[in-house]
């Protein structure tokens, strides 16, 4: 890493928003309050699948906290949620296509009247058949939301061509993302025909959407606020909308402002998740151990409704080869409708899913070889000038080499035969995974990849920015205060980012993809270039009259020529003193990419980030208990804005990934869910954390804000292959399905041993 | 419409140093006589059963889950929330140590994580990491990947004058 | 809806008031399963006693030949008391088990009989140190066998008003081992627990109690596991028959945590793990 040149991009800033978080008095979706305030309780479809005829209210219309129902009729605008396409209605108003879909809302005086009224609500409905099989449902090619094909040279005749092949069914369960704020959203209908939602969001243009679709209203008297957000992953990237649609339905209609906040039961039942898989790989090598064909089909369970499933299905497609120079590559993927929760987006988008096959495939098939798996993959990656799966050349910014050989020294790989485990009936090892992420929202999502930035500096030197991607705990507004201070030469503490506001910023896309940084950086740059100018040919003029000589130097929000030197808000009070303009609007679109959407070739993304991962784990052979010790992992994400933010993310993706890898199990039985809590759906914690050894290796990128790609997803994604292989090498079983619990593991070990 | 038969249950607390006296609903849970009564809305619900921590309070120096405690049963009681966390020992140098170590992302799990951790580093000021990472076993974070908090609580135990 | 809620300091004023009450009263001690029933489902009632602080039921006391703990005392209460980490090892043992750091603050051994959950982990403790419970009635106690208040799933022979006064654990030489399948490392809900509490002499288990949770309907004292293991030298043909036995007396099922043939299973690893430590 070359030494850092600059004042606040690369260092370790500390975040700007900790201060309010520990007062606990930062203001979440739930801790506003606004006077006469009514509560939303959502009613939901008892069945899999149901015809619902009426809602029964008998019960609950005579209580004092009683304020009424709202059903379908009510909708005055469109009753269908524009989420890619508008299948899914906001409230059920003929059969409902899973359990747990709203069907209606109670609205109550108080909170816990709501949620007791709603208990006593009855849904009226017939039940229907429904249909919870992916292979079942397929073979209605309407059932199909999205399908995709990636086609490179000829994968099918070149595969009967290769020296070693080895083909494999893989299957992975559901992630839930476990944020630990609820859904929560309020919506305000004002005497002058506007309406506010505040939410938690990542995607406040999505919720505008929605609220015009569901009202009829136009987009310019509707404002989306969004409210500190804790936590999202992808989970608050589409849902919001319908939530913030019933808020702001619901005020509509009684007129005053509705909270609606959910309940983690409810969150769980009713709310996207990371779509379950079934995929079956085939990888063909030549003698010298070169891989020449790949050939993927890969299938995702969408549940009841698209939403955005063809963007998770997109996105997994692109990267299912892995991050491998194949010349011959054929992916057939399909988005699926089953009568279950529907699915969407979640860190890593489509490709963890995959990548737990192929990462687990590419092990077995250096075994085969006889090759180490680490120098296997090395012989394989992809390269600067390197032609990915959809024949993209990548041209610059690429560190997968440095990873891998990062993450092998770092384990003492060579030495691993001698790890020893804790006890005499465990088995200890180590295994490896690649990944590869393309950064922002890529060809498909082309039409969303803009975004806007609003700068202004005020006259006492104090700077408020308007973006419209969020904050969700990744410090995005941390990151991008450093990008803003570097660019204008400020004090960090003289920045402030709004609120996010729909009203102040144009639609700049969600925040997703891992662009923010990238899309809302850029965007910022370019609305700080003019001021920077002015600023900084105003200090130099400051200080050329009070005689300093030589060049001037800006750093760290002070301007020096020689011994001369003037403070920041001194060079703004004189830039207003000359009516500079110092308030500017930035746009950022990411640059055009060719695809070929039929054949799946061209230039999927605009920039690729790279990680490689080791997992140390022991698996206890006589309760098939895997523990994981210890996660080597190494990422390339161009110039790191923040290390320790960086280093943040990092460790927290490790985690979920390996979280999904041992332990995330959501249980469905005919369309319902069993364990739809913390209780029984088990995430990490404290106790649970492996080790980290994490590095980063920056490869610059050209086009990135201070060089600077995208983060957030890339660590999550390959750590369940990791953890497989490991698992692998210790115990000798090959395991194809996620989450690796404890009950499987145990079977295949004593098949194992009754097989020696 | 049927009237109210509820019976207010009159209580007697104290909360973060300032004493409440008076009528609460009998339904009401811990958290929301904190949040909804009192309008302390730094303690949080994450899932209303316990398990996550995120509504961790003091009762008399103990960390309990105020989704789990009826706010009548706290009649007589001491609360502290992290709105109160200043005046506690630990207090201070937790908040410190987790804004220098950048131990909160979302936030939402850390007024939790700041109570258990006050009440560990009471109870053992020479905890190590392994008493650390069992005392906040009940605390869910799902952004940190718990290292940095585990840093920030050795960081205040190190540095809290 | 809970209408009222009325708190009692001793047994006196509980049994002095209670006939007054609404008749659809329940007693809240702890609240760890209660709350949540509360805000998620319907109690069914719309007064509770709450019992927490009544002070018969928060002492720990031992006699000559026994140890009595109250129904109210908080599970974490266990570690910090030497009379139990001397005489009921097991319940020692499984306070690090028990739930999360603060539920355990809250929660109570009376509360974890009552809810008689298959997975409870201090009726775990308590059947393996061979237990009995202290029930009182309008003021009338009755002493019982743990089995003969719990009669299945999540259902209690207890009468309308009768409460868990606390247990009497006779003291006896003994040593305890206390084993659960966690889904994690730690905090969570059983898929197999096993305790093992005995008085290991030479080779021979003099005295030995074991019982399992999670693997039936409700936490099964393996009478004919541990009579098996009685004053018989311990080898590995012997443990392997334990665990055929213990195999035999369990009766798991499966569900959403785990499977059946798993807990089996696990249950017999833990039989042998837990010898293996008296044994060491």
């Amino acid at each position: 890493m070359s030494k850092n040149k600059y004042s606040f991009v690369g260092r370790d800033i500390e975040r700007v928003d900790a201060d309010v978080k520990l007062l606990g008095k930062a203001v979440y979706g739930d801790d506003l309050s606004f006077a006469d305030m009514l509560y939303g309780v959502m009613i939901r479809s008892p069945y899999p699948r149901a015809r619902i005829k009426s809602i029964d209210i008998s019960a609950v219309e005579d209580d004092k906290d009683f304020v009424r129902v709202i059903t379908a009729s009510d909708i005055p605008g469109k009753n269908g949620w524009p989420v890619l396409d508008d299948t899914y209605p906001f409230l059920v108003s003929d059969i409902a296509e899973f359990h747990s879909q709203p069907v209606a809302i109670l609205v109550a005086k108080n909170n816990f009247k709501a949620r007791e009224l709603a208990k006593k609500v009855n849904v009226v409905c017939d039940k229907l058949d429904f249909n919870d099989d992916i292979f079942e449902s397929m073979k209605d090619k309407k059932n199909i939301f999205s399908n995709f094909v990636v086609k490179k040279g000829n994968a099918l005749e070149e595969i009967k061509k290769c020296e070693y092949v080895v083909e494999k069914e893989f299957h992975t369960n559901y992630q839930i993302h476990s944020y630990l704020e609820p859904q929560v959203a309020t919506g305000v209908f004002s005497d002058d025909g506007t309406i506010t939602v505040y939410s938690s969001t990542q995607c406040p243009f999505y919720i505008l959407d929605a609220v015009c679709a569901v009202t009829g209203f136009t987009a310019n008297k509707v404002r989306i606020i969004q409210t500190v957000t804790g936590g999202g992953f992808g989970g608050k990237e589409d849902v919001p909308a319908l939530v913030g649609a019933h808020a702001a339905l619901a005020s509509y209609i009684t007129r005053k402002p509705v909270r609606i906040c959910y309940d983690r039961a409810e969150d769980f039942r009713a709310m996207s998740k990371r779509h379950p898989s079934y995929s079956k790989v085939i990888y063909g090598a030549d003698k010298n151990g070169r891989i020449k064909a790949c050939i993927v089909k890969y299938i995702l369970d969408g549940g009841a409704y698209s939403t955005l499933s063809p963007l998770v299905l997109w996105r997994g497609t692109i990267h299912a080869a892995g991050p491998y120079d194949i010349d011959n590559v054929l992916i057939e993927s399909y988005a699926v409708k089953t009568n279950k929760v529907p699915c969407g987006a979640f860190r890593g988008f489509g490709q963890p899913q995959i990548s737990f096959s192929t990462e687990s495939l590419i092990d077995d098939l250096a075994e085969k070889i006889g090759m180490d798996p680490l120098d296997f993959r090395l012989k394989n990656i992809l390269k600067k000038n390197s032609l990915t799966a959809t024949s993209q050349k990548i041209t610059e910014s690429i560190g997968l080499s440095d990873l891998i050989k990062t993450v092998r020294k770092n384990s003492n790989w060579y030495n691993r035969k001698n790890l020893t485990p804790s006890s005499p009936n465990k088995k200890r090892g180590l295994g490896c995974s690649i990944a590869y992420y393309g950064v922002g929202l890529g060809a498909k999502g082309k039409l969303l990849d803009r975004a806007g930035a609003y700068l202004n500096v005020y006259k006492d030197g104090s700077v408020c920015i308007n973006i419209g991607n969020t904050e969700m705990g990744q410090g995005a507004f941390t990151v991008l205060s450093q990008i803003a201070s570097e660019m204008i030469n400020c004090p960090i503490k003289n920045i402030r980012f709004a609120e996010v506001d729909t009203s102040k910023v144009p639609d700049s896309g969600p925040t997703v993809a891992s662009r923010t940084t990238l899309m809302s950086g850029n965007a910022i740059i370019e609305a700080a270039k003019p001021i920077r100018k002015n600023i900084f040919k105003t200090a130099y003029d400051m200080l050329k009259l009070s005689g300093g000589k030589g060049i001037m130097i800006a750093s760290d929000g002070l301007f020096s020529m020689g011994d001369k030197v003037v403070k920041f808000n001194d060079v703004i009070k004189e830039c207003f003193n000359k009516r500079m303009k110092m308030s500017e609007q930035g746009w950022y679109v990411s640059p055009d990419t060719s695809f070929n959407i039929e054949n799946g070739q061209g230039e999927a993304y605009i920039v690729y980030s790279y990680a490689a991962n080791i997992a140390d784990v022991e698996v206890d052979t006589e309760t098939g208990v895997i523990d994981v010790k210890k996660i080597y992992s190494a990422f390339d994400v161009g110039r790191v804005v923040n290390p320790s933010l960086a280093m943040g993310q990092a460790q927290g993706g490790v985690l979920q990934g390996m979280s999904w890898a041992v332990y995330e199990n959501l249980v469905i039985n005919d369309g319902v869910m069993k364990n739809p809590g913390f209780t029984d759906y088990i995430v990490a914690t404290s106790l649970d954390m492996p080790d980290y050894d994490i590095e980063f290796v920056e490869k610059y990128y050209s086009n990135g804000p201070y060089k600077a790609k995208g983060l957030g997803e890339l660590p999550l994604i390959a750590v369940s292959g990791a953890v497989r292989n490991a698992v692998k090498n210790a115990a000798g079983i090959d395991i194809t399905y996620l989450p690796l619990l404890p009950e499987k593991n145990l079977k295949l070990i004593k098949i194992r041993n009754n097989n020696r | 419409m049927k009237k109210s038969n509820i019976k207010p249950y009159k209580i007697s607390c104290q909360v973060n140093g300032n004493k409440f006296t008076g009528y609460i609903d009998p339904n009401l849970r811990l958290i929301d006589f904190l949040r909804d009564v009192l309008n302390l809305k730094g303690t949080k619900e994450g899932c209303g059963e316990g398990e996550c921590g995120a509504c961790m309070v003091l009762v008399n120096g103990v960390s309990v889950n105020s989704c789990l405690v009826m706010a009548f049963s706290v009649d007589g009681k001491s609360i502290i929330t992290i709105e109160g966390v200043d005046d506690i020992k630990y207090g201070k140098s937790l908040k410190e140590g987790f804004k220098r170590k950048a131990a909160v992302q979302c936030g939402f799990c850390t007024p939790g994580f700041i109570i258990s951790a006050s009440e560990l580093l009471e109870k053992n000021p020479d905890a190590t990491e392994e008493d650390i990472k069992k005392a906040l076993s009940g605390n869910i974070c799902r952004c940190t990947g718990y290292k940095k908090i585990i840093e920030a609580v050795e960081w205040a135990r190190k540095n809290d004058k | 809806m809970i209408n009222e809620a009325v708190k009692y300091y001793s047994l006196n004023e509980l049994w002095k008031n209670i006939k007054k009450l609404s008749p659809k009263r329940r007693y809240i001690a702890g609240g760890s399963d209660i709350v949540i029933s509360h805000h998620y489902d319907d109690l069914n009632t719309d007064l509770l006693v709450d019992i927490s602080d009544i002070k018969e039921l928060n002492i720990v006391k031992e006699t000559s030949d026994s140890v009595f703990i109250g129904a109210a005392v908080k599970i974490s209460e266990f570690k910090k008391n030497n009379i139990i980490k001397r005489y009921i090892p097991a319940l020692y043992e499984c306070v690090d088990y028990y739930a999360s750091p603060s539920v355990r603050n809250i929660a109570t051994l009376g509360g974890n009989l009552v809810n008689s959950s298959p997975c409870a982990d201090g009726v775990l403790a308590l059947v393996a140190s061979g237990a009995r419970v202290v029930r009182n009635l309008y003021g009338k106690q009755k002493l019982s066998d743990i089995f003969d208040v719990i009669i299945g799933p999540k259902k209690t022979s207890l009468k309308k008003d009768e409460l868990i006064e606390g247990f009497i654990v006779p003291k006896w030489e003994h040593r305890a081992v206390f084993l659960k399948m966690m889904p994690r490392k730690i905090f969570g809900i059983s898929k197999a627990g096993l305790c093992v509490c005995a008085n290991l002499k030479g080779n021979l288990f003099k005295d030995i109690r074991i019982s399992a949770s999670s693997v039936g309907p409700a936490v099964i004292d393996c009478k004919k596991t541990s009579r098996f293991l009685t004053d018989k030298d311990i080898t590995n043909d012997i443990i392997n028959k334990a665990k055929d036995i213990i195999s035999c007396e369990i009766s798991p099922i499966d569900d959403h945590r785990s499977t059946a043939d798993y807990r089996r299973e696990i249950t017999a690893v833990f039989l042998q793990r837990a010898i293996e430590k008296f044994v060491v």
